[in-house]
């Protein structure tokens, strides 16, 4: 038996020389959070929002204008480049570089500050750095330091959850992209398009056989994209003003076909787009209103609901409006605005657009496609 | 250390066809043979394990075996040259909680198949099962009529193979990263992947053996055998790291 038992001694030995771990070898260059040391005096409003390769976070407007040192947590033994803590302009967009704690990856995010969120939109402004169109909007902020130009990415869409099914495909191909063509005034400018696609054998596995296009304030939190897409598309951000009505201009047309090709919206049952705003207000710990809850929860302030956006077969550019003449769609208020937290920002403000109104549940007609133009919050 | 695994396997070959030559029954010669079976008990492992593997939760030899005929021709009162052929089975399960874990996940609906290539955190279920034809060649040295140890190589050929498995949320997230370690996070709930195309035909390594005799024709056995290669091929890249088979064969075995 002694040899059996040398035996086995050898086995062991390959078993824990084959557990010997070097663990300085995280790959990941993520930015966590992002935050200001108390001595800066930032008033931070609601929770940065961090996606993969970009940070959008809010402030009150201070004293040092838009020279600002955020501080970050990063992944594990991950460092940054400019060191967290560094005093910054950012009117303009700031690039920082993440390298992994093994060296071997490193990712540059754009952090962005958005102060008094813009509430007009021309959709004149976008990039397609990631492979997909992004609107953002160019403000002009009055600082102590005069006015300060100030880019914010306050648009979001499922683009980045559905970058994986799309690889290699151009930007115009994603469910939400920017179009040039003729637009509300007659002439060429740039648009919001929103197209309701196939998502391909991928997609279909996820439970997901379309996409929805959709375009929202707020922000899409693609880690949640395939488990639970509702709880993916975050809604809204601060506004310190009071709503009153939302104005703005769409061309839809319908699809006819469903996913698996099947004739199931024809004229007379076509689908329908979705164009709405909402305002509710904003809880201690940050948690926005997303795809399951913005329209019931009782959060919700007030809303501003196109009801039912006719198909505009003519090509021509329609106006919001419920009735024919009213050119707005006014904010329904469900409960009193507190005027005092309304200065502080605790509301969020959120509008809406989808190419099928019920995208959400993956449910619409292929090609269904809502164009949006020249839209603006009227506030108090 | 041969680095060149053409020349290795060259090499390799002409060591198993020299002895195999050398046992063919001469007449005058002293021969020996043995039927053996027996159970494969280990895994198909990478070595080391790399530092994406956080924790095996699990593991499972599952029912593998090994079925076999020995030939041995004895030089001497101790040294003797030993081939044959077996028939077996290596195979295991496995759950272990992986970060940044480079994988293929694989993904179908119906006719049509789809992949998601990058590093996934989370959990992943490993199944492998393969059947091999194994031809082993070694030198045997017998401490006393009682007890033999056997040393030397082996060449598999793989008849069947199964290497799939599951990656999964077991409750504190997964999620794959788009092609690589910064690309978007994809949260997973639960996808699977399969490999078996793509294992390797042949599986080359060394055992090394031992026999005792329990009750006249009967012996216990235990043979421990390492491949040198992994199972999959060299530039494969659907995981990042190479898979060995390290077993040990326990079973008896009938000498006539």
């Amino acid at each position: 038996m002694k040899k059996l038992n040398l035996l086995l001694l050898l086995c062991a030995v390959l078993t824990l020389s084959s557990c010997e771990k070097d663990d300085n070898t995280n790959s990941e260059a993520d930015i966590k959070s992002l935050y200001f040391a108390p001595e800066d005096n930032v008033k931070l409003i609601g929770t940065p929002v961090i996606t993969n390769s970009r940070i959008t976070f809010f402030v009150l407007p201070g004293d040092d204008g838009l020279m600002l040192a955020p501080q970050f947590t990063l992944s594990k033994g991950a460092k940054i480049s400019p060191a967290s803590g560094t005093e910054l302009d950012f009117s303009q967009p700031q690039v920082y570089k993440v390298t992994s704690e093994d060296g071997k990856w490193s990712k540059e995010y754009t952090v962005a500050v958005s102060m008094d969120m813009k509430l007009k939109y021309d959709f004149e402004n976008f990039e397609s750095s990631k492979g997909y169109d992004e609107f953002y909007e160019r403000a002009y902020i009055d600082t102590d330091k005069g006015t300060q130009e100030n880019l914010q990415y306050i648009w979001a869409s499922g683009n980045s959850g559905i970058k994986l099914i799309m690889s290699g495909k151009p930007a115009s191909d994603y469910p939400t992209s920017a179009a040039e063509m003729i637009g509300p005034t007659g002439e060429t400018t740039t648009v919001a398009r929103m197209v309701t696609r196939s998502t391909g054998p991928l997609g279909s596995f996820a439970g997901m056989p379309i996409a929805a296009g959709n375009l929202f304030i707020g922000w899409f939190n693609s880690s949640k994209a395939m488990g639970d897409a509702l709880a993916a598309t975050e809604f809204g951000f601060p506004v310190n003003k009071k709503p009153v009505a939302i104005k703005g201009w769409y061309r839809y047309v319908s699809g006819t076909k469903d996913y698996n090709g099947n004739e199931v919206y024809p004229a007379n049952a076509p689908d329908s787009c979705s164009i709405y705003a909402v305002l509710y207000k904003s809880d201690e710990n940050g948690t926005r209103l997303d795809g399951s809850s913005i329209l019931t929860s009782d959060r919700v302030v007030a809303k501003a609901i196109f009801k039912e956006p006719a198909q505009t077969l003519d090509g021509q550019w329609k106006p919001f409006e419920n009735n024919e003449g009213d050119g707005q769609i006014n904010f329904e208020y469900v409960t009193d605005i507190d005027q005092e937290a309304l200065e502080q920002y605790k509301y969020n403000l959120a509008v809406v657009f989808s190419s099928s109104y019920k995208g959400a549940e993956f449910k619409g007609a292929i090609d269904s496609e809502l164009l949006i133009d020249d839209v603006e919050v009227i506030v108090e | 250390m041969i680095k060149d695994k053409y020349t290795m396997r060259k090499i390799l070959l002409g060591f198993c066809l020299s002895t195999l030559i050398s046992v063919v029954p001469v007449s005058g010669q002293d021969y020996s043979y043995r039927l053996k079976a027996g159970f494969n008990i280990g895994g198909t492992s990478p070595l080391p394990i790399p530092s994406e593997v956080k924790e095996i939760k699990k593991y499972s030899p599952t029912l593998a075996f090994a079925l076999g005929g020995e030939i041995t021709r004895n030089l001497n009162d101790r040294w003797g040259i030993m081939t044959g052929l077996r028939f077996e089975t290596k195979g295991m399960t496995t759950n272990a909680k992986v970060e940044n874990y480079k994988i293929t996940l694989d993904v179908s609906e119906g006719d049509n198949t789809g992949h998601v290539k990058g590093y996934f955190t989370g959990d992943v279920k490993t199944k492998v099962r393969n059947e091999y034809l194994t031809i082993p060649v070694a030198a045997v040295y017998n401490i006393s009529p009682a007890f033999e140890i056997n040393g030397g190589l082996y060449m598999s050929m793989r008849l069947n193979g199964e290497f799939s498995g599951k990656a999964y949320d077991s409750g504190e997230g997964a999620y794959i990263r788009d092609n690589d370690p910064t690309g978007e996070k994809i949260g997973i709930t639960s996808a699977t992947y399969d490999f078996s195309r793509d294992l390797r035909k042949m599986d080359f390594g060394f055992q090394l053996g031992t026999h005792w005799n329990a009750y006249r024709q009967f012996s216990l056995y235990a043979d421990f055998t390492m491949s040198f290669n992994s199972i999959f091929p060299k530039d494969y890249d659907s995981i990042s790291f190479g898979m060995y088979n390290i077993y040990l064969n326990l079973g008896f075995a009938y000498n006539f």
